[in-house]
């Protein structure tokens, strides 16, 4: 029984270890690109101690397929992510200090990202709801079936939301002197 | 000027701006009621009620990191067995409305006029033809025999025949072939002559050479009409005599 308990922990965290890095390889922030395989380490060592604490009570149900699993990936990932991103800032605010006087392309290109993006945000709070929620999803790259889904709409609904939202948030931009 | 490859995209890349620091580029306003991981979780899981998951959506919508923290979680959920197999019984395997809706916005592009204008000129083409060639007076004619096929003995009643010159004679459907069955009494087959255009046969003597004088014969005439249907007499008789009687 151990090892076939041993069989199935290489096999399956193999195949998790891809699915994870699949994933990832979409959706991970350009910030973190070579962090990824730090974070997808994290993330599988978590779910294995999980699984071993599972294993040692005597549950039956966490099989790694399990939603729990990945459940606790997500967690794990997301943790990571916001230490680093606790430390990245602690790490700009000393880079501006040092380069108060000395100006970068790096870093204006960042500071400038960084206000447009504080604009575009300024911009979704004045949508009306439902186009501020729908233009959100959008803009994090949901699909209008998933949208739908999530918010509980119809995709009609969604499809109208994000179509008039995007040019109401066009507009507001262009007010401010940004034109995306 | 930005290229114009997706439209969006700039919009995305502006959006996530920001979400490298913690409180999203407004340092302090959103960190005290950013959703833990687990929160995310639920909400991309659709395991929240629909107005938490909008609540958190919403928080998004001002907060960069975690719009970029919902991505991932949301990404990592869609990719989940439990989800796949729960989306698949859920939802339909095609949405027809997304569907249409896509397809008819690209139809309605500018790009694909001209193609709009050939495939009208192909249409009003194809009108046209199809009613000339109901027009056309060299369509075959229906066969106009099909209501009488009837096929009838032309002998006379009670027949006797000469082995010799036993003529067989019918009338059958006009345009049609004809196969002809003679047959004992006993119904044990003595000739058959296929592929007949003529209304009479006359059976081949040595055909009836061993059948004895006065044996009563049964004769049949299949007709093969010019439509492929096949229309069989009723069975007829005659008697087999010797010419010198």
């Amino acid at each position: 029984m151990e090892s076939q308990s041993r069989r199935i922990e290489e096999s399956d965290f193999t195949a998790l270890r891809g699915e994870l890095e699949r994933a990832l390889r979409r959706i991970c922030p350009a910030w973190l690109l070579d962090r990824r395989e730090d974070l997808i380490q994290s993330a599988l060592l978590r779910m294995l101690e999980s699984w071993r604490r599972g294993e040692a009570s005597g549950e039956k149900s966490r099989d790694l397929a399990s939603s729990y699993l990945w459940r606790v990936a997500s967690s794990a990932l997301i943790d990571e992510i916001r230490r680093l991103r606790r430390r990245r800032e602690v790490e700009l605010d000393e880079e501006v200090e040092a380069t108060a006087f000395v100006e970068g392309p790096d870093l204006a290109e960042a500071a400038e990202s960084r206000e447009i993006g504080k604009a575009l945000r300024q911009c979704l709070q004045g949508l009306v709801e439902a186009r501020r929620l729908a233009v959100t999803l959008h803009l994090q790259g949901y699909k209008v079936p998933e949208a739908a889904s999530l918010l509980d709409w119809d995709a009609k609904k969604v499809y109208n939301s994000v179509h008039r939202g995007l040019a109401d948030l066009r507009e507001c931009l262009k007010s401010r002197g940004i034109e995306r | 000027m930005m290229a114009k490859a997706d439209p969006d995209e700039a919009l995305r890349q502006a959006f996530v701006a920001g979400a490298d620091v913690a409180g999203g580029g407004t340092p302090g306003d959103e960190r005290d009621d950013c959703p833990s991981p687990e929160r995310l979780w639920a909400a991309a899981a659709e395991e929240l009620p629909v107005a938490e998951r909008r609540a958190i959506v919403d928080h998004t919508s001002r907060c960069a990191a975690c719009a970029e923290d919902f991505r991932v979680v949301a990404a990592l959920v869609h990719q989940s067995p439990a989800y796949q197999a729960a989306a698949l019984a859920r939802k339909p395997a095609f949405d027809p409305i997304g569907w249409l809706e896509g397809f008819f916005r690209k139809l309605m592009a500018p790009t694909y006029r001209p193609a709009w204008a050939a495939i009208a000129l192909v249409l009003v083409a194809g009108v046209v033809i199809s009613y000339q060639r109901r027009l056309d007076p060299d369509e075959p004619p229906v066969y106009r025999g099909a209501e009488d096929a009837e096929i009838v003995s032309l002998l006379e009643a009670a027949p006797r025949l000469p082995r010799q010159a036993a003529l067989l004679r019918w009338k059958g459907p006009e345009g049609a072939r004809f196969e002809l069955t003679i047959t004992t009494a006993e119904l044990r087959k003595v000739h058959q002559a296929l592929d007949l255009e003529q209304n009479t046969y006359q059976v081949p003597e040595e055909v009836l050479t061993s059948i004895p004088d006065g044996s009563r014969l049964l004769w049949r005439v299949e007709a093969v009409l010019p439509d492929g249907r096949r229309v069989s007499s009723s069975t007829f008789d005659f008697e087999l005599k010797d010419a010198q009687r």
